[in-house]
C-alpha cells in the first residue's frame, strides 16, 4: 500500500514532449483512473511510476520515499498489460511463481510457499482448474485473470494496469470491471489505472485524473467531473451521449445562441459574465428533450427555451433512445443530440421541437475553454 | 455423368501439366546444385584406372580404397576432430557475446543503436584476405599462431556481425511488453534475458548457431594461414593439402570432400525442421 506523489514529471522523447509537466498526489488505497485520448501520454506516465523509463525531470515518491532512480525491481510494483504479456512459454502455474521465484533469493521463499502462494492467488481469481495450461490455450478473459494474478502474488505496494480490459468483449469487459473493484476493495492496495474509455474510468475510479496531451486537465471523483467539468475537453470527453457545445453570446439577461436563448440563471455563474460576453455553452444530452411539437411532455416550469430541427438519426441504448437533431444557429446547421421520452416514436426526417430543461449547464469561456464562473 | 468423367479427365491431364512444369524445373535446379556433390561421390567410388577415363561415367567396379586411405591413413579424422573443436567454440563464442549484444541492442535504452548495427554491419565487409596478414602478425606476437584457440577466436570474431543481426531481429520480434512485464516482476535485464527471451528466441539461436557452425566448419583461409601442423588443422585445410609433389589423389579428395560435407549436410537437414518449426509454431502473440 502506499500514496503515489508525482512532482512536477516530465518527459520529453527527441524534441517531443509527451509529458510537459505531471503533479498529483494518488490517495494511499486509493482506485484512481487516469484517463485520455490516445497520444495522451497516459502509457507513459504509467511506465515512468513502474521505472520502465526515466522521467526527464521531476520526482515520484511512494509513502514519501523517493523513487525516481530505483530499478523497477526496486519498486515493488506489478503492472498489467493491455496484452497481458503472458511469457508464452511458461504455463499459468510458472507465470503465476515467476515473480516469485525471481525474486527468491531476496525473500527466501522455498519451494512449498511460492506453491502455496500460488494456490492462493489462482483461489482467488478462479484459476485452479487451468494452472497446468499454456497461455495460448487460454481464453481472453483466462489470460487477463492470469495476468492479474502474476501482479498479485507479491502483494505489491501498487498496482498499475495499463487498460487491462481492452481486449476483451464488451460483456466480459463489464464483469472483470466488477472483479477487479471487487479485488480492490478486497485488498485495500493503491492501484492506478489507466485507459481511454471514460465509462471504464469513470464506473471503476474512487478518483480520475483527465488527460490530454500530457496535460492533467482536471482530478476529481468521477461525478464531480461530470458536473463541474473544469474545461471544454474535459465536459466533451466525459459523459456518454457527448455534451451539446454551442457558440453564444450574454445580452439582455439572456444567453443567446441563434434563434435559442436562455435565460442567464439557467447556467452556472451566467449572472456574474457581463453583457455582450462571448461564450462557449455546454448542455448535456439529458437537459435537451427531443418531441414531436406539442409539448405536452415537457412540464412549463422546467423549460428554459426551445428550437426547432429536424430529426437525422435515432440511437437506441434500450431505456433511452436519443435524437440526433439538425437544428439551425446563425445560418449554419448543427447537431444537437437529446433525450426522447419515452412512449414517444419519431422517424428521421422529422421536424421535432428541442427543449432545453433545467441544467445546470456549462459556460467556457469561448477563446481558452476554460469554466467561467461556478466556483 | 460422361461429361463430368470428362471433365474430371481433363482436369487431372491438366493438373499433369501444370505439376509436370514445376517438376522438371526442380529436377533441373536440384542437378545444377548437387551434379557437383554426385559427381564427387561418383568420384570417390572409383578405381585408379577409372579415374583417368571417360566414359564410364558410371563404374562398372567400385572401390571403398579412397575412404579407407581417407580415413585411416591420413591425418583426415584428427582435423575433423579440429574443425568440430573450432566450429563448436566459434559458435559457443558468437551466440553468447552476439546474443548479450543483440539483446542490448533491441530492447536496452541506447543511444545511437542504428549506427552501432551499422558499424557491426561494416567490419564484415573487410574481405578476410585484407585483414589476414595484420591478424597473423598479431597472433604470432600473442603466441597463439598454429593453434585452435587462433582459428577459433578468428571465426567467432568474424561470424559476430552475423550472430548479432540475426538475433537482434529475432528479439526485437518479440513483444516488448514481455520484457517490461520481467522487469516490473523483478528482473534485472541479464534475467530478462535468460528467462524470457532466451527460451522464446530458441529458433534464433539455431539459425544463427547453425550459420555460425557452417561458416567456421567450411571456412578456409584463416584456418590455413594461422595453423601450420596436422595437430592443429581443420578439415578444409587437410582436404587442400591432399595433392602431393607428382601427384593428385582425386579418389582420396573426393572421399575427403564428402566426409567433410556429411556432418554439416546432416546438421542443416536436422535443424532445417526445428527452425522451420520454430518460426511458425513458436510466435508470440498477445
Amino acid at each position: 500500500m502506499a500514496e503515489v506523489r508525482i512532482e512536477h514529471l516530465s518527459k520529453r522523447f527527441g524534441a517531443t514532449t509527451v509529458l510537459p509537466d505531471v503533479t498529483l498526489t494518488v490517495r494511499d488505497g486509493e482506485f484512481f483512473t487516469i484517463v485520455g485520448p490516445s497520444g495522451c501520454g497516459k502509457s507513459t506516465l504509467l511506465q515512468l511510476l513502474a521505472g520502465l523509463d526515466h522521467p526527464t525531470s521531476g520526482r515520484i515518491l511512494f509513502d514519501g520515499e523517493d523513487v525516481t532512480g530505483l530499478e523497477p525491481r526496486e519498486r515493488d510494483v506489478a503492472l498489467v498489460f493491455q496484452s497481458y504479456a503472458l511469457y508464452p512459454h511458461m504455463t499459468v502455474r510458472d507465470n503465476l511463481a515467476f515473480p516469485l521465484r525471481v525474486t527468491k533469493r531476496k525473500t527466501g521463499l522455498d519451494r512449498q510457499r511460492i506453491e502455496a502462494e500460488v494456490q492462493r492467488v489462482a483461489g482467488l481469481l478462479g484459476l485452479e482448474s487451468l494452472l497446468d495450461r499454456w497461455p495460448r490455450e487460454l481464453s481472453g478473459g483466462q489470460r487477463q485473470r492470469v495476468a492479474l494474478g502474476r501482479a498479485l502474488i507479491r502483494q505489491p505496494r501498487l498496482f498499475l494496469l495499463d487498460e487491462p480490459l481492452s481486449n476483451l468483449d464488451a460483456q466480459l469487459r463489464a464483469v472483470m470491471r466488477a472483479e477487479l473493484r471487487h479485488l480492490h476493495d478486497r485488498l485495500g492496495t493503491t492501484m492506478i489505472y489507466v485507459t481511454h474509455d471514460q465509462t471504464e474510468a469513470m464506473t471503476l475510479a474512487d478518483r480520475v485524473a483527465v488527460l490530454d496531451r500530457g496535460v492533467v486537465q482536471q482530478i476529481g471523483p468521477p461525478q464531480a467531473l461530470y458536473d463541474q467539468p473544469s474545461n471544454l475537453f474535459v465536459a466533451k470527453f466525459v459523459g456518454h451521449p457527448a455534451i451539446n457545445i454551442l457558440d453564444g453570446e450574454l445580452c439582455d439577461g439572456r444567453l443567446r445562441m441563434g434563434e435559442l436563448n436562455l435565460p442567464r440563471s439557467a447556467t452556472e455563474g451566467g449572472d456574474r459574465l457581463r453583457d455582450g460576453t462571448r461564450v462557449t455553452i455546454g448542455i448535456r444530452p439529458e437537459h435537451v428533450l427531443v418531441t414531436s411539437g406539442a409539448s405536452h411532455d415537457v412540464v412549463p416550469d422546467e423549460e428554459e427555451g426551445r428550437i426547432s430541427g429536424v430529426v437525422r438519426l435515432l440511437e437506441y441504448t434500450g431505456s433511452q433512445t436519443w435524437g440526433v437533431v439538425e437544428v439551425d444557429q446563425a445560418g449554419k446547421g448543427i447537431m444537437m443530440i437529446g433525450g426522447i421520452p419515452t412512449g414517444d416514436s419519431l422517424r428521421p426526417g422529422q421536424s421535432v421541437s428541442v427543449s432545453i430543461t433545467r441544467g445546470p449547464h456549462h459556460l467556457f469561456d469561448i477563446d481558452t475553454g476554460m469554466r467561467l464562473g461556478g466556483d | 455423368m460422361s461429361d463430368a468423367g470428362e471433365n474430371g479427365r481433363r482436369g487431372v491431364m491438366r493438373w499433369y501439366r501444370s505439376r509436370g512444369l514445376a517438376l522438371c524445373a526442380l529436377a533441373l535446379a536440384g542437378l545444377f546444385c548437387l551434379g557437383p556433390v554426385l559427381w564427387q561421390a561418383v568420384t570417390s567410388i572409383k578405381t585408379d584406372e577409372d579415374l583417368v577415363r571417360l566414359p564410364p561415367i558410371v563404374p562398372e567396379r567400385v572401390t571403398a580404397a579412397h575412404y579407407e586411405r581417407v580415413l585411416f591413413q591420413s591425418p583426415l579424422v584428427q582435423s575433423l576432430m579440429n574443425s568440430a573443436l573450432v566450429a563448436a567454440s566459434a559458435t559457443a563464442v558468437a551466440i553468447v557475446v552476439g546474443g548479450l549484444c543483440a539483446f542490448a541492442l533491441a530492447r536496452l535504452p541506447i543511444a545511437g543503436k542504428p549506427v552501432i548495427l551499422g558499424l557491426v554491419l561494416a567490419t564484415s565487409m573487410f574481405p578476410p584476405i585484407a585483414v589476414i596478414s595484420p591478424l597473423y602478425l598479431l597472433m604470432r606476437s600473442l603466441g597463439l599462431r598454429d593453434t585452435l584457440i587462433a582459428v577459433g577466436l578468428t571465426h567467432a570474431v568474424y561470424a559476430l556481425p552475423l550472430a548479432i543481426w540475426i538475433l537482434t531481429s529475432f528479439f526485437r520480434q518479440l513483444p516488448g511488453e514481455l520484457y517490461y512485464a520481467a522487469r516490473v516482476d523483478g528482473c534485472t535485464p541479464l534475467r530478462a534475458l535468460l528467462s524470457v527471451f532466451l527460451p522464446l528466441a530458441r529458433p534464433g539461436l539455431a539459425v544463427a548457431g547453425l550459420l555460425v557452425f557452417i561458416f567456421s566448419w567450411n571456412e578456409f583461409m584463416f584456418a590455413l594461414t594461422l595453423t601450420a601442423s596436422d595437430a592443429t588443422r581443420t578439415a578444409p585445410v587437410a582436404v587442400a593439402l591432399f595433392p602431393g609433389l607428382y601427384e593428385i589423389p582425386w579418389g582420396d579428395i573426393a572421399a575427403a570432400s564428402l566426409v567433410v560435407t556429411l556432418p554439416v549436410a546432416g546438421l542443416a537437414a536436422l535443424f532445417q525442421r526445428h527452425i522451420v518449426a520454430g518460426l511458425t509454431a513458436g510466435s508470440v502473440k498477445g
